[in-house]
This record gives C-alpha cells, sequence and structure tokens, in this order.
C-alpha cells in the first residue's frame, strides 16, 4: 500500500479565524408562530443579538376603527388576536359601554365571562401543544388541540363561527340566549376537561426531556419584565401576584373566587420556559373553576342583552380599559367626539409587548434555545402587527 | 406589608407634580373616564423621571402610549400604573402640527421603544433621543403616515396600483341604470304575456340495430 506522505504545504499552521454571521429567522418558520421574523447575529451557535421584525400582517386596524362606525370594529377585534377572539371582543365592548354608562343585566355578564374563560382554555392549550412541538414532543399537540376541538364546538352552537367569534356586541351577546341545552354540554365538557389534566402533566409537566429542555431556559427577571411591559402569563411567571381580573376587576369579576397562578421556580429559575408553561396550565384550572361558579350564580331566566340606542354614539370622552387576555393587559384606548364613529382607537396589544422583551433576553444562549423562548412567549402576530 | 401602601389619586398625584414643576401643569382633566393632566411638552422627560423614582409614586410601569391626532395639534398620552403601590395616572403633552417633537421616555420604560416607534410610524411625531427611530409597522419605504387625519392613501406602491384609475369600476349613471332596469322589466312582462313556446316535440335516437 502506498504510504500517503504529507507536505508541510498541506497543513495549514495559521491563525483560525471565525467571524459572526446574520441570520434570519423567520418570516416564514414553523416556530415562530406567525410571521415573525428575527434577524440573529450568531457567533458560532451562542447569539449575540436578537432584532425582531415586525410588520408582515399589518392592516392598520385602528384606521379601520376610525371609519367603521362603533358596533363595525368589533369583528376586527377578534381578527387581532386571533386566538382568543372572545376575549379581544370582551375588551373593546366593555370600553365603548363605560362610555355610554349602559348596564348590561347580571346573566349577560356571566355569560360572557363563561365564554372568555372558555377561550382561555382554548389558547392556553394552543400555548402549551405548540409550545410541547417547540421543544421536540409533538403527541400534546393533539391532545391539546382534541380538546380546543371540543371548546369550538361549544362556540360554533352558541355563534357559528369555530375562529372569529364576533359574539360580544355593545351591549350584549349575540342572539337573545343560550341554545336549548347549552349548559349542560359546558358542564359535561369541564368534568371531561378536568380529567384529563393528569395526561398533560404526565407528557410534559413532569417529563424529564421536557423539563431540561425548558427549564432555566429564557429567563426573565422580574425587573426586565416590567420594563419591557411583559404581561399576563408571562408577567406573573417572573413571580409577581397581579392580575387584572383580581386587581382592577371588570364585568363581574370581583364576585368570583379564583387564584391567581404565580411562577416559582420549581424547576429551575424564577421565570423562565417552563414557569410560563406551567401558569398556563394551571390557569386553565382557575378558568374551570370560574366557569363553575359563573353557572351556579347565575340566574337561570332573564334577558342577557342590555338597551342600547339605535344609534351608538357615546358622548365626548376618552377611556383607557384593559382586560386581562390569554396574552396579558389588553387595553383599548378609545376617543370619542361624539359621532356614530370612533375618534380614536389605540389597540396595546399584550404579544406587542411581550416580544419586544427577546431583545433583552436572547442574547447569549444557544440558537435553539431562541425557538424555546419564543415558543413560550406564546405570541399571536395578528394582534402584534395589528 | 401590601396593605399599607398608600394608593394615591389622580388629584393627589397631580398635586405632588404641582409641588415639585410649579408651572408645568396646564390642564386636568378629571372629568374623563381616563382622568389625565396635560403637562408642558419639554418638562415630560423630567416629570416622568420624578413619577418613576419618587417613593409615594413609583410608576414602574408604562401600560399604553397613545398618539392622537386632534386636527390642530397632536397629543401624546401615556399611561402609567405602578405594580408596588397599584396606582395608575395619565398624562398628555402636546405637539404641534408642524414638525412635532416630543421627549422620548425611552430611558425610564423599555416599553416605550416600540410605541413611540409606532407613533412615529403610524402619527408621525418625532421622539427626541430615542435610540432607533425607525419605522415598525409601516414598510421602511412607505410614505405618509396613516393615522392623520389628513392622510391620503396612495394610489401606488412599488409600482403596484391600489385603487387607481385602471383599477376603479366606474358606477353608471342613474338614467343609465333606469333604461337597463326598464328595458329589463319590459322584457319579462312581455315575455309573461306570450303564451308559453310549445314544448319541444323529442324524437328519440333509434336503437342501433343489432346485427
Amino acid at each position: 500500500m502506498p504510504v500517503l506522505e504529507l507536505d508541510s504545504t498541506d497543513i495549514y499552521t495559521g491563525e483560525v479565524k471565525s467571524e459572526e454571521i446574520l441570520l434570519n429567522m423567520g418570516p416564514q418558520h414553523p416556530s415562530t408562530h406567525g410571521v415573525l421574523r428575527l434577524i440573529l447575529r450568531l457567533d458560532g451557535e451562542i447569539i449575540k443579538e436578537v432584532i425582531p421584525v415586525i410588520g408582515y400582517l399589518h392592516r392598520c386596524a385602528e384606521k379601520i376603527a376610525e371609519n367603521v362606525g362603533w358596533h363595525g370594529f368589533v369583528p376586527y377585534t377578534d381578527r387581532m388576536d386571533y386566538i382568543a377572539g372572545m376575549n379581544a371582543n370582551f375588551g373593546f365592548v366593555q370600553a365603548v359601554e363605560k362610555m355610554l354608562k349602559i348596564e348590561i343585566p347580571e346573566r349577560g355578564h356571566y355569560v360572557r365571562i363563561i365564554m372568555a374563560e372558555l377561550n382561555r382554555i382554548a389558547s392556553h392549550l394552543v400555548a402549551i401543544g405548540t409550545f410541547g412541538l417547540d421543544t421536540g414532543s409533538v403527541t400534546p399537540f393533539f391532545y391539546c388541540f382534541r380538546e380546543r376541538e371540543k371548546i369550538l364546538d361549544l362556540f360554533e352552537r352558541v355563534c357559528g363561527q369555530r375562529l372569529t367569534y364576533s359574539y360580544y356586541k355593545i351591549g350584549g351577546v349575540m342572539g337573545d340566549d343560550l341554545p336549548h341545552g347549552w349548559m349542560e354540554l359546558c358542564k359535561s365538557f369541564l368534568d371531561y376537561f378536568e380529567g384529563k389534566f393528569k395526561e398533560y402533566h404526565d407528557l410534559l409537566t413532569h417529563n424529564q426531556i421536557f423539563i431540561q429542555r425548558t427549564a432555566n431556559v429564557g429567563v426573565i427577571p422580574l425587573e426586565t419584565a416590567i420594563q419591557y411591559g411583559v404581561t399576563g402569563p408571562c408577567l406573573r411567571a417572573s413571580g409577581i401576584n397581579w392580575d387584572i381580573r383580581r386587581g382592577e376587576p371588570y364585568s363581574l369579576y370581583d364576585r368570583l373566587d379564583f387564584e391567581v397562578i404565580v411562577g416559582c421556580g420549581e424547576k429551575g429559575t424564577v421565570g423562565d420556559a417552563w414557569d410560563r408553561y406551567h401558569v398556563r396550565m394551571l390557569e386553565m384550572r382557575e378558568s374551570c373553576k370560574i366557569i363553575r361558579q359563573c353557572m351556579k350564580q347565575m340566574p337561570s331566566d332573564g334577558p342577557i342583552n342590555g338597551k342600547i340606542p339605535k344609534l351608538v354614539k357615546p358622548p365626548k370622552n376618552e377611556i383607557y380599559f384593559r382586560t386581562e387576555s390569554p396574552r396579558g393587559e389588553l387595553g383599548y384606548y378609545v376617543i370619542s367626539d361624539g359621532s356614530a364613529k370612533a375618534y380614536r382607537v389605540k389597540v396595546r396589544a399584550p404579544s406587542f409587548s411581550n416580544i419586544h422583551v427577546i431583545e433583552n433576553i436572547g442574547p447569549n444562549n444557544f440558537i435553539a434555545d431562541a425557538v424555546v423562548t419564543v415558543g413560550s412567549l406564546d405570541i399571536v402576530l395578528g394582534e402584534i402587527d395589528r | 406589608m401590601q396593605e399599607e401602601k398608600i394608593k394615591m389619586t389622580v388629584q393627589e398625584i397631580t398635586q405632588k407634580i404641582k409641588e415639585k414643576f410649579p408651572e408645568s401643569v396646564l390642564e386636568e382633566k378629571y372629568e374623563m373616564l381616563e382622568p389625565h393632566v396635560v403637562v408642558k411638552t419639554e418638562d415630560i422627560l423630567s416629570i416622568c423621571t420624578f413619577l418613576r423614582e419618587d417613593a409615594a409614586l413609583q410608576f414602574d410601569s408604562l401600560m399604553c402610549l397613545s398618539s392622537i391626532d386632534t386636527k390642530t395639534d397632536f397629543e401624546v398620552a401615556y399611561s402609567l400604573f405602578s405594580y408596588t403601590l397599584r396606582h395608575r395616572f395619565g398624562l398628555k403633552v402636546k405637539a404641534p402640527r408642524e414638525n412635532p417633537v416630543v421627549p422620548s421616555v425611552e430611558s425610564l420604560w423599555k416599553t416605550a421603544n416600540w410605541h413611540e416607534r409606532e407613533a412615529f410610524d403610524l402619527m408621525g411625531i418625532t421622539f427626541s433621543g430615542h435610540p432607533n427611530l425607525t419605522r415598525i409597522l409601516c414598510p421602511e419605504d412607505w410614505v405618509g403616515h396613516p393615522l392623520r387625519k389628513d392622510y391620503k392613501f396612495p394610489e401606488s406602491y412599488h409600482d403596484i396600483p391600489w385603487g387607481g384609475k385602471e383599477w376603479q369600476v366606474k358606477p353608471t349613471s342613474l338614467t343609465k341604470q333606469d333604461e337597463e332596469v326598464k328595458k329589463a322589466q319590459a322584457a319579462t312582462a312581455a315575455a309573461q304575456a306570450a303564451p308559453p313556446p310549445a314544448p319541444p316535440t323529442q324524437t328519440l335516437p333509434s336503437a342501433p340495430e343489432s346485427k
């Protein structure tokens, strides 16, 4: 056999150089949960800088609000946060009702809360399912969507829609009453759903692979979270007991008894991706509790819609009304000049500030962790870009 | 401990600002559903620093930053909230229509970074001292600021027409429409008056001869 002889010129003796590269993650990428683009400056596998680029879904809904009238803007709100359309409607209609100074019947309030909480469960199911997908476990995704499907069926019975409901209207909800027998269906769903928590805990919460993938990843310290305006489950995971449903109760949330879930760093650091996941997981159980209480407290008979004027013309006023959507603080800054159209509507979308924090927590982490961090923030691009 | 902390009303907070900055408060609007005060534009950064740092106020978060076009001038509304003391406050500044400039509060609350970029993008308000004041929602080469009340939608973007002349559906004049409707009505009336046409006699195709 010929012996391979190495010439001295074959061996590279110079300095080994490395350089940083720029990588585009998205806008078309399955783990950015929509058309989000992240420009990553990489040193090998380590991220040095993250620049989020948004606006691919921009429709200028705030300009539309100035042109379509008060009732007309309600369908646009659930196209912003399309995963939790009920909650998006909820904030806007209440802001307008506050300006009109109208009260809706007690029963209407309870129906609204039931729908909002059901939608919160559905939204968290999507968040958990896709988060599992991001971390490499495929099964929870199917389990979550199996349960979500049942909630969508319930919504379909109520309003005919499965994604963009537009169920709430100024002065109540669509339709005169709930369909016959809907409450029993909802109750049987809750019984079914509460039995399924063990499956999720087995599949994800106590799964060692999942814990190793998410604990101590994407940690948001409380100080940073407040600085960047992070709200909702992501803020509570960082260890602050703050829920707008409890802190500034709207509708009839002050009558309901539920626990505000706070992250405690059970598997790692307070405010890591696992905590955010776990807060959502436990919040679903609290939502079930709220729905059961609503069913018990709700008057069995009576109207659900309030009396509103034929022509909605709120007097000259300004309001900043915020509600707790599944993603966080959904605020509407509404200005009326006394006409049939809004003068200005500014939507303070929770995901808008939640994704901003990635500029701070992304750097000096592995590129694979960026995927987990984005997944754990649970963003909806429809409301970021509006 | 949580109970001992004192929540302050908007009036009390305004009083504190007045003590510190005697000439800054221009208007007080408590009758609004979102009670707020209008302050001098050039003082906004120092007032916000005071609101954030003062031990009795501790506004550690900026909930929302909105821009408003009042047709005569621009306004920027700040909605503040304190997570430690759980009270809220509204501030507002005005900027002239020609060359609106407002000092940036990005150094106090990082939330303001994107909200100010949004206000710059959609309303065209410049925030002095902002580290990266670029468009955020619209494309970088977009012309104009859509949320201004006098905004005119561009007819094309990158030679892609929108609502241009060739895309517009020309409405026919009313009289012409009326004529068409009349013609159609006359035709249907005539058809109804005329006896129904005899059913066409059907001739069945003869069956192929079997060989």
